[in-house]
């Protein structure tokens, strides 16, 4: 990970854990900061769509269609930022398939892991479980505003960690001692 | 390319090109164990991570979306499946462009001279390895060996080019995103990977949107490559795979001559030893079929008389893991991996060299 990278998710990650607090705190008064962390979120999206598309992929087959995405896209930001409510089930239902997809990615490498005899399998089966528990908890309680914000925040706080610990993380040495040729 | 060509063609072009028929099941064991030395293994059986050959689909899908894997990703399929043609092709567009464009593997290209100049007395593993290297120039080309929508794309302009009698026809080709279903010559149904609009997607690397397209022998097809600007490319496989095997024989008997002031030379076939069974080659690489092993391991056995044995995975894992540590390295794995990460060090150099960033700098 570069020095920039690293900062740039100390930085994401302690705010992530703000946010997750300040939901945490008061659920009715702070959700309006998720939908406005959704419409921020999509315009980055959009603008790196333009950028994306002006460097590279104007140079591709079919390349107009990412054009054609950034644009919706950039509209459909400004709409969400303009919005004062939005179904608090739409993002629950997002949360759940987020940590069900999730958990289905660990399962599928636990079992390949077991076939190859690797010891990843114990993690991977374990992160497999959690997710699929938080994913079924979402579902579960998808019409209580205060647990469905509570899990989303939980979420929210522990990708914050992540990204916080990646940020400290030593690169694994991928190079060998390798004679020059 | 798969099983039936980087395991048991290599076994013939081997056996053809005067090795004897140990030499050969060594040779075209350490071919075909580049499709199955990913990290998982190697920690399996405490080896280097390093020397990975291949990624498991699983540890793709695991992979962080960062510059630092991205370049450990580049490094592997580069370096064993796709590896480029030219490093210094011009190209249109920014650098950013430029650095993914110059990535797409072909044969010929002065990176093949230099990883069969390698392998020149080195151990039976490492030109068995070149040799995966070598088929996959034919088999993969036109395909980068690192995430890219703007290299590696196909839309559904996609067309089977068929053989009837002295006319060719065309059919469109279906392609589907379950892994589970099998592919369908017959019906021309196939799976390749789900569009992804992120450049740097897994799903956008190698031949992936082509699904298993390139790995078959018998197909002939064109289509548009996302950098070819809507001109078409008709993808000869028979062709391809035939040219693959005639340069294997010829590579294979230069790796094994002693002249050692005479170089490597590209673009050379050895027509004198394949031509004799030339049609009972052509029969197996154009005969309809997903798996060309049996036919591939009948040819085999007749040319050498002896049985070949499957191909087993954990054949040498046992010797490797119970080896002290300062024996590992003459083990079976411990040569292959020598041999491995000796490849993927030039490959990385020659791509940083070339003011390409995608496969990091070798440390």
């Amino acid at each position: 990970m570069t020095k920039t990278r690293r900062i740039v998710n100390i930085v994401t990650g302690l705010f992530m854990i703000l946010v997750a607090f300040l939901l945490a705190v008061d659920a009715n008064q702070t959700y309006p900061a998720v939908i406005f962390i959704f419409g921020i979120t999509m315009l980055i999206a959009s603008i790196r769509s333009l950028v994306y598309y002006i460097s590279m992929a104007r140079h591709m087959v079919g390349g107009r269609t990412i054009l054609y995405r950034a644009i919706i896209m950039l509209d459909l930001s400004l709409f969400t930022l303009s919005l004062t409510d939005v179904p608090l089930y739409c993002i629950v239902l997002y949360l759940a398939g987020i940590h069900i997809f999730a958990a289905f990615v660990d399962i599928m490498r636990c079992i390949e892991s077991m076939r190859l005899r690797a010891p990843s399998w114990r993690m991977s089966l374990i992160s497999g479980v959690v997710n699929l528990f938080l994913g079924v908890l979402c579902i579960v309680f998808i019409e209580n505003v205060t647990v469905a914000v509570g899990i989303y925040s939980l979420g929210l706080a522990y990708s914050g960690m992540i990204r916080i610990i990646q940020a400290f993380r030593k690169n694994k040495t991928l190079y060998g001692n390798a004679p020059a040729v | 390319m798969q099983k039936d060509f980087h395991y048991y063609a290599t076994y013939c072009a081997a056996y053809l090109a005067g090795y004897s028929h140990e030499e050969s099941l060594d040779i075209c064991y350490s071919a075909q164990f580049v499709d199955h030395c990913s990290k998982t293994l190697l920690q399996k059986i405490k080896g280097p991570s390093a020397a990975a050959t291949t990624q498991l689909q699983l540890e793709l899908m695991e992979m962080r979306p960062d510059a630092l894997s991205l370049q450990d990703t580049t490094r592997i399929w580069s370096a064993f499946h796709f590896l480029p043609e030219d490093l210094y092709a011009p190209s249109k567009g920014g650098k950013r462009y430029r650095s993914k464009y110059r990535l797409i593997c072909g044969p010929n290209g002065k990176l093949l001279a230099r990883t069969v100049g390698i392998a020149k007395g080195k151990s039976l593993q490492a030109i068995g390895l070149v040799m995966h290297v070598l088929a996959d120039t034919w088999a993969h080309r036109y395909f980068a060996g690192t995430p890219s929508l703007v290299i590696n794309n196909t839309n559904y302009y996609f067309y089977e080019i068929l053989e009837n009698g002295d006319s060719e026809t065309e059919r469109h080709i279906t392609f589907r995103h379950n892994p589970g279903l099998p592919d369908d010559p017959e019906e021309g149904k196939y799976t390749n990977s789900v569009h992804q609009s992120n450049e740097n997607n897994v799903m956008n690397l190698g031949h992936g949107r082509a699904g298993h397209l390139p790995d078959y022998s018998f197909i002939k097809y064109k289509y548009l490559p996302a950098w070819g600007g809507y001109e078409e490319i008709i993808k000869d496989n028979p062709s391809d795979y035939m040219h693959a095997f005639a340069q294997m024989v010829y590579a294979l008997r230069w790796l094994r001559s002693d002249a050692q002031a005479e170089e490597f030379r590209v673009d050379v076939y050895d027509s004198k030893r394949v031509v004799p069974h030339i049609e009972e080659i052509r029969r197996i690489l154009k005969r309809r079929q997903t798996d060309a092993s049996e036919d591939w391991k009948a040819f085999a056995e007749k040319l050498s008389g002896k049985t070949i044995e499957d191909f087993d995975l954990a054949k040498y894992q046992e010797e490797y893991k119970s080896a002290p540590k300062d024996g590992k390295d003459s083990t079976f794995i411990g040569r292959f991996i020598t041999a491995a990460l000796i490849q993927k060090r030039m490959v990385t150099e020659e791509i940083s060299a070339a003011g390409i960033k995608l496969a990091g700098k070798w440390r």
